[in-house]
């Protein structure tokens, strides 16, 4: 992860904003979509689904595995 | 079909095992946030995938065998909070009442292609029936569909199931 995208992530709403990784591991390239819950110099954590206001399935990712960091803009994710 | 970064929240059953007396009955809402394309009755939402496949051979497959999921989630559309408004016709029932419930399940997916939500059937005795959902004692269900056949929840003594995701009730006689 550059220090631009750790910048881009620091500067976001933790437990709010819908952001899109990909995660280059092991020669694949990853794509994934969550809502960022934590992030240090080291990692970056993102939750996919939660129960009841509590997260039941996340990832935490070592920053070096982090290739490309989008913030969603909440305009472009719809309800279902 | 569409593909789309949504939010999505819905309703899944719930079961409660004898060491877990404190746990509530009442259903709890579920969110979840991913890519989300629709399947017939179904809708995936996909958490995490593989960046698209260069060649096209893999690009066939994923044609004829459907998506290859990292991680996700498949959710009956009648499980979406928008489109469970009209639950199913109930037969006449009462407290103590044995039933058979088919019902759609929401299934997690990792590592696998895209199918089908599951369909379950629950056999149990009727504790309540609310305005939403159904509560059942003494439940004993099995996923009926893909194949094959497996048992589920088998220590449960207490099943929820929202009446969104039920397909269809018989009471025996």
């Amino acid at each position: 992860m550059t220090s631009e995208q750790l910048q881009q992530l620091q500067g976001a709403s933790v437990g709010e904003q819908v952001v899109e990784l990909e995660v280059e591991r092991e020669g694949n390239v990853y794509q994934m979509v969550g809502v960022l819950m934590q992030v240090t110099e080291d990692s970056v954590r993102i939750a996919f689904s939660s129960k009841n206001d509590k997260v039941v399935d996340a990832l935490t990712l070592p920053a070096e595995e982090i290739v490309g960091v989008r913030l969603i803009p909440e305009s472009e994710i719809s309800q279902v | 079909m569409t593909t789309n970064i949504r939010k999505v929240q819905f309703v899944d059953a719930a079961y409660r095992t004898d060491s877990e007396t404190n746990k509530g009955l009442d259903l709890k809402p579920h969110e979840a946030c991913g890519y989300v394309t629709e399947h017939g009755d179904s809708i995936l939402v996909t958490f995490i995938q593989r960046m698209r496949p260069t060649s096209l051979y893999a690009r066939i497959v994923a044609l004829i065998l459907g998506p290859m999921v990292v991680k996700g989630l498949v959710i009956p559309k009648n499980a979406l909070h928008t489109q469970n408004d009209t639950p199913v016709e109930l037969p006449e029932m009462v407290e103590g009442d044995i039933v058979s419930v088919t019902w759609a399940d929401v299934v997690y997916i990792a590592n696998n292609r895209f199918r089908q939500a599951h369909t379950m059937r629950t056999r149990g005795v009727v504790q309540e029936v609310r305005n939403n959902d159904i509560v059942l004692r003494n439940p004993t269900t099995k996923r009926i569909w893909p194949f094959p056949r497996r048992e589920h929840a088998h220590n449960a003594t207490q099943m929820v199931l929202p009446l969104c995701l039920i397909k269809s009730i018989k009471v025996a006689s």
